[in-house]
């Protein structure tokens, strides 16, 4: 195991308080994925019922995988592939870097959706949407996402989010998120406020809370509810881990996990209150309300950025709420980005960068292989299957380094050491057990069920093929294997030097 | 709204936005009495 020594990137700066760091977590778990994909996940598996193994999957895969996040990098004190190294050992790295490779490609065509949400709230905020249809707001969509004005937002988003890391922990990413999360509860509470107040709006909630326990019978519900409790709270992206390493000493890691779990899905829950009683509200039926929040659309954004701009124009106060709405979405996507940049910055750091090289070589980098997901769609959704897919991997290969360390170990050691509620045994069992099972389970079905929907899964060209999660994923697997030792001696080297 | 949803969402509601609030004040009483002792030990 290769300890850290000194090391001058990692020694000087921390959140400057508990709160703070709760608020980045918070900011960092609390994305799109809560306001645009939950409610349509949730209406696509069974309305209410999904609700039951959404909340099961929190227990046996989120909040135990942000344990483990939490104890490598507070204990580490490096990014993800230094704490890969530091507890699994030297033959560890590369899936490391694996985890920090998914999570930097993500930031790719993150920055491009993030561009999408400031543009959405500015041309709602300027009264740009209305008058139109869902036609017209569907034409208006197509057109930003194969222009060069979607570059223009891409760029927008990522210079913003490059300025923030490069301030730093306190001056940056601490004094946005102090802001940015605590308006995005308030936004979301008075839409949640607003749209139940609106006549129909009830049947929303309705069919958010009805449980039809028959669709638990379904496997798709139970896996669906993986995935997305997966994607929705980070647990396993290495995000977790990278801003942990800025945590003060002693701090209660059990605690800190747990309130980054349930505010999640707090947050998800809210979501769903605006958006199903928005659309029950103001559509001609239930039926048509129904079909509408179960509608992927282009790139799985057909409700959000189509529908939505057109339901607020009928709606009373419309004017007020269009612009909120799009307002949280953006803080949102803007805390979840910035993590995401850190984490890039972090890992480069470790190398030996400054903060600054590394903030300006991320943000050109991202800017650069954002450019094909900001100007086609189809790259933008084959990127976002191939990288979303290679999440679980990485939750995956969090659960190996922590069995190769000891999980034990982890729990005695590092979680219930200084902390004020210990955890148990069930800890050992979730992430040596139940996370690996899991994971086969996922990826088993995932494959088998891409086999059966597209013909040509053999082809890596096709976007939602197997062959191309395979080919890609594979390919980055393949390099990293390669430049193992390289990167063990490069980050020991940083640290001999320093 | 029927009594399902309605018995649903309270369980719901209570489990996520409850416990979020409880997290939350057990972490902002954790956190006055470290204050409170290091001000003692100070």
């Amino acid at each position: 195991m290769t300890g850290p020594k000194k090391d001058t990137n990692s020694k000087k700066e921390y959140f400057s308080s508990r709160w703070m760091l709760l608020a980045s977590v918070l900011g960092m778990a609390i994305g799109t994925g809560n306001i645009w994909r939950f409610p349509r996940i949730l209406a696509q598996n069974g309305g209410g019922a999904f609700l039951i193994p959404f909340s099961i999957f929190l227990f046996i895969w989120s909040i135990p995988l942000i344990m483990v996040e939490f104890s490598m990098g507070s204990k580490s004190r490096k990014g993800v592939i230094g704490s890969f190294i530091y507890f699994g050992g030297k033959k560890t790295a590369w899936m490391g870097a694996f985890v920090a490779f998914c999570t930097i490609a993500i930031t790719f065509y993150y920055s491009v959706v993030t561009g999408w949400c400031i543009k959405y709230f500015i041309v709602s905020t300027i009264g740009g949407f209305r008058g139109l249809d869902t036609t017209a707001v569907s034409e208006s969509f197509s057109q930003l996402t194969s222009s060069w004005q979607s570059v223009g937002f891409q760029f927008l988003a990522l210079m913003t989010g490059c300025i923030i890391i490069y301030r730093g922990i306190v001056h940056g990413i601490e004094k946005v998120n102090r802001i940015l999360v605590p308006s995005l509860f308030v936004i979301l509470v008075i839409g949640a406020v607003r749209v139940i107040t609106l006549p129909g709006g009830v049947l929303g909630l309705n069919f958010l809370f009805n449980p039809d326990f028959t669709s638990l019978k379904d496997y798709n519900v139970w896996l669906e509810a993986l995935s997305q409790s997966a994607w929705s709270t980070g647990a396993g992206w290495g995000l977790v881990l990278t801003y942990s390493v800025y945590l003060k000493k002693r701090e209660d890691i059990i605690l800190n996990s747990m309130i980054t779990g349930f505010g999640n899905n707090s947050a998800s829950l809210l979501a769903g209150i605006v958006i199903f009683g928005t659309v029950f509200a103001l559509s001609p039926s239930a039926d048509i309300a129904s079909s509408l929040v179960q509608t992927s659309g282009k790139a799985s954004t057909g409700l959000t950025f189509e529908y939505l701009p057109s339901l607020f124009n009928s709606m009373p106060g419309g004017v007020v709420m269009g612009p909120l709405f799009f307002l949280a979405l953006t803080f949102a996507a803007f805390s979840s980005l910035i993590s995401q940049i850190e984490l890039g910055v972090r890992n480069l750091m470790d190398f030996g960068c400054t903060r600054k090289r590394a903030v300006i070589f991320l943000g050109v980098i991202a800017f650069v292989l954002g450019l094909p997901s900001a100007l086609a769609l189809g790259f933008f959704e084959n990127q976002d299957w191939v990288w979303g897919l290679g999440l679980i991997v990485s939750g995956f290969f969090f659960s190996i380094v922590a069995i190769k360390y000891g999980v034990d170990k982890i729990r005695r050691n590092l979680l219930n050491k200084k902390t004020s509620i210990s955890t148990g045994k069930w800890f050992t069992i979730v992430v040596s057990v139940l996370i690996p099972l899991q994971f086969i389970v996922l990826i088993s079905w995932w494959f088998a069920k891409s086999i059966s929907w597209d013909e040509y899964w053999w082809n890596p060209l096709h976007k939602y093929t197997i062959a191309t999660v395979v080919a890609q994923g594979g390919a980055v697997l393949i390099v990293f294997l390669f430049l193992n030792k390289k990167m063990v001696k490069a980050i020991e080297r940083f640290n001999d030097d320093s | 709204m029927t009594v399902k949803a309605i018995i649903f969402m309270i369980i719901m509601l209570g489990i996520f936005w409850g416990g979020f609030i409880c997290l939350i004040a057990l972490t902002a009483k954790f956190e006055r009495n470290k204050k409170s002792r290091k001000n003692v030990d100070d």
